[in-house]
């Protein structure tokens, strides 16, 4: 059984300009102790979807589809329910720590109230539990530490603090949302060997969302990329790196300067912008900007076909097995 | 090739207000001596992390943050120390794009109006339809449809909006262009667009840049000579190439080795530590080198004793007392 | 040549929004009713605004009078004061404020953008000057130079602007960090200029709203005038100084308070259901 299975997603808003359709038919799995990258810019739909599965949804958000989290259904769940998962099996850590962090209380009752809530666990041996779990995520003087406030620490260290607390629980699936885009470049070395160090030990389940190709070839296992609230190809990292099919990947993959490569020489830029989500082409998202269109490109939208074993691609150009 | 930008031993340094009431003021050493020189058609890249100083560099180089000593000479003028009235017209000749492309561009203005603001100001005398054929000009040239003149920021994309940025920093055909983080709040399909289009209006145009940003990949694809920095101060500058294959200073070294490749074999080939420690705050340095604290090679010396920019082999400089391959 | 594309300026957006605000809405429209009753109405009434009525003194509003609102204790008609009195309190609301927004624009943008010592000084003379009791600084002006119409516009504007003022310096201040007003200044704008196209154009917003504050805030000044026996002279009335009289009569003659406090406090409902519909429109909370 699949740790989570999302089939058919499809998220939506209403706004004063109409309708958004930021996730049009959403359908993939994780595996326990994988790690899925869900890859795609602004206006792809990967940070939605993901807020979809902890309902965690705008006011003016709805959604439909089915969220299987180790068989059970998470769409119809109610309130209390949802509650009860949220922070305990099911874990997110975002972009910015502050976003979790309370910059009112210090670290040792964020921690504690977790702990408290969820496990029902004495103060003593909540506190204990936190100050374990500061020192598996590297934070020095973790005993001394945890009393201080969010906005004592340092950008890196902060992270840590919003990991550790995602931890406590031990959760079968963490969701990461562009968990080191805010940070320095050496800082974010830091973290991500942090989340493969800490994958390893909790052997736990990640969906990891990000724009940045670097940080899903480090982390992934598989990797999901979404243009247009929809999936274009689905394949192993290292499948997809070597043999990219979808023209969105290959443009993608083309255009982002690489230290490996050759300098000076011009990237090959994707031309045009990314679609509007409330106007969606009918055909194909990618369509419009796509340098190998056909004409049923704009009028039909491509399914998701096997274009080889584990490696799904959504274009006309690709069908089955080839 | 001229010189067009010469900078030696610049310090921004702002004055904080100390804790508590009777505290001191504390010092912020943003920019702590630097120096480079620049020529037209050149590109200078400037990398470094949170509290480097590059912004707060580029911000002084046009004279938008007050520079507390040093240098800094346009075509022999020295900048520093000149009147605001001589600024000002200086002004056309430098010009800078910013990071947030939506921040640096006025709501309640149309695009025309934003790109046609400097001609206003250095080209009083140009007629209405001169200015607005120079406007439409300047909108095809960075890849705008000539037709959205009227429209305002917020109807457009990220990218559409630096190009606007774009348009209205080159409309006056300035001899040196700062960018401070173009790219970085764009999306990467549309980054690669930018930094393109930013390298084809400086071959037209013969453009100095000075691109500062924190993606060291982005920087390598655009700039000739790369300078690293450390809370505010130089570590290494040396050509592109050089720096990126044979880094001297550790930091450049660390760096480098930080950025995740998108490749995975690679990635799961790598197994070197990362850089540990944090950045330092900027209000209270190392002692010494500020680096030492994080380096691995660091020994007493590191701590003790600030190491000087030198000359370390053609056109490059090195500010380390044990620099890599030594 | 290609056509070029109507852009869609913030102010449009935000009227779409403030379309959608039925309060507000509701509110506009009420107010220009009254607008247009104060404006046309004392003509379709025989009486005229100081005409004495011998024969109905005091009396309740009827329709065979033809005073509609009934008279006053003199005699008048209160119809036709009532609206007068409405044109008087609506002018002074208008130009007080705009004399207060002139000026605290004016200074509050050049303090804030200036910044520094020009800051600080031009900001503690607002400080001693909001430290004066207004009162007796009015009623020294009403002394010297008599009850005269255009010293009470003058008056009220006078003491309203340091408000004005204080808002815009605090917007200015704001507004100065971003980034297109560095964009500006590296474009090589003079400060003036950069204040007058970049500044005061992105407060107008906020302006704007504070007006309808300001707008009900002159007017209730003045009927405190009018109380005191400051306000505008006889024959020329003020929903103010109706109210004052009318209060006098209230318990035997209900209608001569009744109907200038109603337009009164109608008017005032307008204006601030207004302003909140004005920040809500301006406010991009949704975007």
């Amino acid at each position: 059984m699949a740790l989570l299975e999302v089939k058919d997603l499809h998220v939506r808003f209403r706004t004063n300009d109409g309708e958004v359709r930021a996730v049009n038919g959403l359908s993939f799995s994780l595996e326990k102790g994988e790690t899925l990258g869900l890859v795609g810019e602004s206006g792809s739909g990967k940070s939605q979807a993901v807020l979809s599965i902890l309902q965690l949804l705008a006011d003016n958000g709805s959604f439909q589809g089915s969220i299987r989290f180790q068989g059970r259904e998470l769409s119809t769940l109610d309130r209390k329910a949802m509650n009860r998962i949220r922070g305990n099996r099911i874990a997110m850590i975002f972009q910015d720590p502050m976003t979790a962090l309370n910059g009112h209380l210090t670290v040792e009752r964020q921690m504690t109230e977790v702990l408290e809530h969820h496990e029902g666990v004495k103060r003593r041996e909540a506190r204990r539990r936190a100050i374990e779990m500061l020192e598996a995520v590297q934070i020095p003087d973790a005993h001394k530490r945890i009393r201080r406030y969010p906005h004592e620490f340092s950008g890196g260290m902060r992270q840590r603090v919003m990991i550790a607390m995602a931890l406590l629980c031990r959760p079968d699936l963490l969701i990461a949302d562009e968990p080191t885009t805010a940070l320095d470049v050496t800082v974010q070395a830091q973290i991500l060997r942090l989340l493969r160090d800490l994958q390893q030990e909790f052997h736990m389940g990640i969906l990891l969302i990000t724009h940045d190709l670097g940080v899903v070839a480090s982390l992934g296992d598989r990797v999901l990329v979404m243009y247009g609230g929809r999936t274009c190809e689905e394949a192993a990292v290292d499948e997809l790196f070597r043999h990219p099919r979808h023209p969105y990947t290959r443009g993608l993959l083309g255009s982002v300067p690489r230290l490996d490569t050759p300098a000076g020489e011009r990237l090959r830029a994707i031309p045009g912008n990314p679609p509007s989500l409330l106007a969606l082409p009918p055909g194909c998202a990618f369509a419009p900007r796509c340098g190998e269109r056909m004409a049923q490109c704009n009028e039909v939208q491509p399914a998701m076909r096997e274009a080889a074993p584990g490696h799904g691609v959504a274009c006309h150009l690709h069908g089955d097995g080839e | 090739m001229s010189l067009l930008l010469e900078v030696r031993d610049l310090e921004v340094r702002f004055q904080l207000p100390g804790e508590g009431w009777l505290a001191k003021p504390k010092e912020l050493r943003a920019v702590d001596g630097v120096g480079f020189t620049l020529e037209a058609g050149r590109t200078l890249g400037i990398v470094g992390e949170s509290g480097c100083g590059k912004s707060t560099l580029a911000r002084a180089l046009l004279g938008l943050v007050p520079a507390t000593a040093g240098s800094v000479k346009l075509e022999g003028e020295e900048l520093t120390a000149l009147p605001p009235a001589r600024m000002r017209l200086l002004r056309r000749e430098m010009q800078i794009v910013f990071q947030d492309p939506f921040a640096s561009l006025d709501p309640r203005m149309t695009v025309g109006e934003i790109i046609a603001e400097p001609l206003r100001v250095f080209e009083p005398r140009l007629g209405r339809a001169a200015r607005a054929g120079r406007v439409r000009t300047m909108m095809e040239r960075v890849g705008l449809a000539a037709s959205q003149v009227n429209r305002y920021p917020h109807e457009f994309s990220g990218g559409q909006c630096q190009r606007i940025g774009i348009a209205r920093a080159l409309v006056l055909r300035p001899r040196l262009l700062v960018c401070d983080e173009p790219v970085s709040a764009l999306d990467v399909s549309i980054q690669a667009q930018i930094v393109n289009l930013l390298m084809d209006l400086q071959q037209e145009m013969g453009l100095a840049m000075l691109f500062i940003a924190h993606d060291l990949a982005v920087v390598r694809q655009i700039s000739h000579e790369v300078m690293v920095m450390y809370l505010g101060r130089m570590a290494e500058l040396a050509p592109r190439d050089a720096l990126y294959d044979t880094p001297f200073h550790p930091y450049t070294r660390a760096l480098l080795d930080s950025v995740p490749l998108p490749d995975p074999e690679r990635e799961r080939a790598r197994n070197a530590a990362p850089l540990g420690g944090d950045l330092p705050s900027p209000l209270s340095p190392p002692t010494g080198c500020a680096f030492h604290t994080r380096c691995p090679r660091a020994r007493s010396r590191c701590r003790e004793a600030r190491p000087v920019l030198q000359a370390a082999g053609q056109r490059r400089q090195l500010a380390c007392h044990f620099p890599l391959g030594s | 040549m290609t056509e070029e594309i109507r852009g869609r300026s913030l102010w449009q957006d935000a009227l779409a929004r403030l379309k959608r605000n039925r309060a507000a809405v509701t509110a506009l429209v009420l107010l220009a009713l009254i607008v247009l009753l104060v404006t046309a109405g004392p003509w379709l009434s025989p009486w005229s605004l100081d005409e004495i009525d011998w024969d109905h003194i005091s009396t309740p509003p009827s329709l065979e009078t033809r005073h509609w609102f009934g008279t006053d204790s003199v005699g008048r008609d209160l119809f036709v004061r009532t609206l007068h009195g409405g044109r008087m309190s609506l002018m002074v609301g208008l130009v007080a404020t705009a004399v207060s927004l002139v000026i605290g624009i004016a200074w509050g943008a050049t303090a804030g953008y200036l910044g520094g010592r020009v800051d600080g000084f031009m900001m503690r003379v607002v400080d001693i000057l909001y430290a004066m009791p207004f009162m007796f600084f009015v009623i020294l002006l009403m002394v010297f130079f008599g009850r005269d119409i255009l010293l009470i516009f003058v008056a009220i504007g006078a003491i309203n602007w340091l408000d004005m003022a204080r808002i815009v310096r605090g917007q200015t201040l704001a507004l100065k960090q971003r980034e297109f007003v560095e964009a500006a200044v590296a474009c090589g704008l003079t400060a003036p200029r950069i204040i007058a196209r970049h500044i005061v154009p992105n407060l107008l917003g906020v302006v704007a709203v504070y007006v309808t504050l300001t707008i009900p805030q002159v007017i209730l000044v003045e009927s405190f005038l009018s109380f005191l026996g400051l306000g505008v002279q006889e024959p020329a009335t003020s929903w103010g100084a109706l109210v004052n009289e009318g209060a006098q009569e209230m318990e035997s003659a209900p209608w001569s308070l009744l109907f200038p406090a109603g337009f009164l406090a109608a008017t005032l409902f307008c204006f601030n259901f207004i302003g909140d519909g004005l920040r809500d429109a301006l406010d991009p909370r949704d975007r």
